[in-house]
């Protein structure tokens, strides 16, 4: 009996195979297999004028999946042909910099959010806001728009982490 | 006769006389072919993205390079092994999941089939590609290796009738 159904078990669950998501091009793509990676987003509210200096931005850090996600990942992983994942969770750490009153930027960090990952309509679900990936514009929970957004190399996104790590800006004389 | 040889093959009807073990043993072959499906799909997608005749993985090496803190081992085990030894290592590793694949499905060369699927995901580790995941499959491997799984279900149990004294079949 066990010879018929082992097999019969596992090809009855292969015949069940899950369509993949359909593939776009993303300004702002983020690995959502990868469960030890960091991705830095980097969103600047513009005022529409280029000839305006305007210091303000967001850095969105993606950052790498506690143990538990990464431990649900094999069975995620095993589902997948039966089962196609339609949202990814990534816990976040959000950097703002603001233009400062007594200084010249106000920087804050907040943690302990988490970045949703709409792997079907391609956004970003941050606290504040939510992120198009496919034209990096950023938009508020009431659609307004925010600025734009662009994916910072990882190097790129560390370097720009230190200015909230060091001592706070001056202002200039 | 050696009472090491004896192991008893699977079999559902061993329900009724000794419960506890048949479960113990089904729930350890399910795992051995959930793992093999595990392979599976990574052998598939090896496949199916020409792992063995482009470059396709030094393109997944890079990317992940470019993931990592360039102060990790893996990291530099990235820059200065894998890439650019990548055909060599596309090959090992594709030829090794499938193997792995084999051998679990089969049951044939399981204990072998299982210490490559540690081997392997050791050499991910070191890669780059270490996460918590790892631990249960290092752990589900392991029971692999212990157990003689391919003799109560699977080709090594009449492999090592044909061939007692080989390792291969254990």
């Amino acid at each position: 009996m066990s010879r018929v159904f082992l097999p019969t078990v596992l090809l009855s669950l292969l015949a069940g195979c899950a369509a993949p998501l359909p593939e776009a091009e993303l300004l702002i793509p983020v690995n959502a297999k990868c469960t030890t990676c960091e991705d830095f987003i980097r969103c600047d509210d513009s005022s529409g004028n280029a000839a305006v200096y305007d210091p303000t931005f967001d850095l969105y850090r993606l950052e790498p999946k506690g143990t538990l996600a990464q431990l649900a990942t094999v069975w995620e992983f095993l589902i997948q042909l039966f089962y196609t994942r339609k949202e990814d969770v990534r816990p976040l750490s959000v950097y703002a910099q603001r233009p400062g009153t007594t200084e010249a930027f106000a920087r804050s960090t907040t943690g302990d959010a988490e970045a949703r990952i709409d792997l079907v309509e391609h956004r970003i679900q941050v606290p504040d806001a939510w992120i198009d990936q496919v034209t990096g514009q950023r938009r508020g929970a009431d659609n307004t728009p925010r600025g734009l957004c662009r994916l910072l190399n990882p190097a790129e996104g560390r370097e720009l982490l230190k200015l909230f790590t060091e001592e706070p800006a001056k202002e200039k004389s | 006769m050696n009472a090491r040889a004896e192991i008893q093959p699977f079999r559902f009807a061993g329900i009724r006389t000794a419960p506890a073990r048949t479960i113990g043993i089904a729930v350890v072959l399910l795992l051995r072919y959930l793992m093999a499906l595990f392979f599976l799909g990574s052998s598939l997608n090896k496949v199916a993205k020409g792992w063995l005749w482009s470059d396709y993985s030094r393109t997944v090496f890079q990317s992940r390079l470019a993931e990592l803190d360039p102060a990790t081992f893996g990291a530099k085990f990235l820059s200065q092994f894998a890439i650019p030894w990548y055909p060599l290592i596309a090959w090992v590793v594709t030829l090794s999941v499938i193997t792995v694949t084999i051998s679990l499905a089969l049951g044939l060369a399981t204990r072998w089939g299982a210490a490559l699927a540690v081997w392997l995901m050791v050499m991910f580790a070191i890669g780059g590609y270490y996460d918590a995941s790892l631990l249960p499959l290092w752990a589900i491997a392991g029971l692999f290796i212990v157990l003689p799984t391919g003799r109560w279900f699977g080709l090594d149990r009449r492999l090592h009738a044909r061939h007692p004294a080989s390792p291969w079949f254990r």
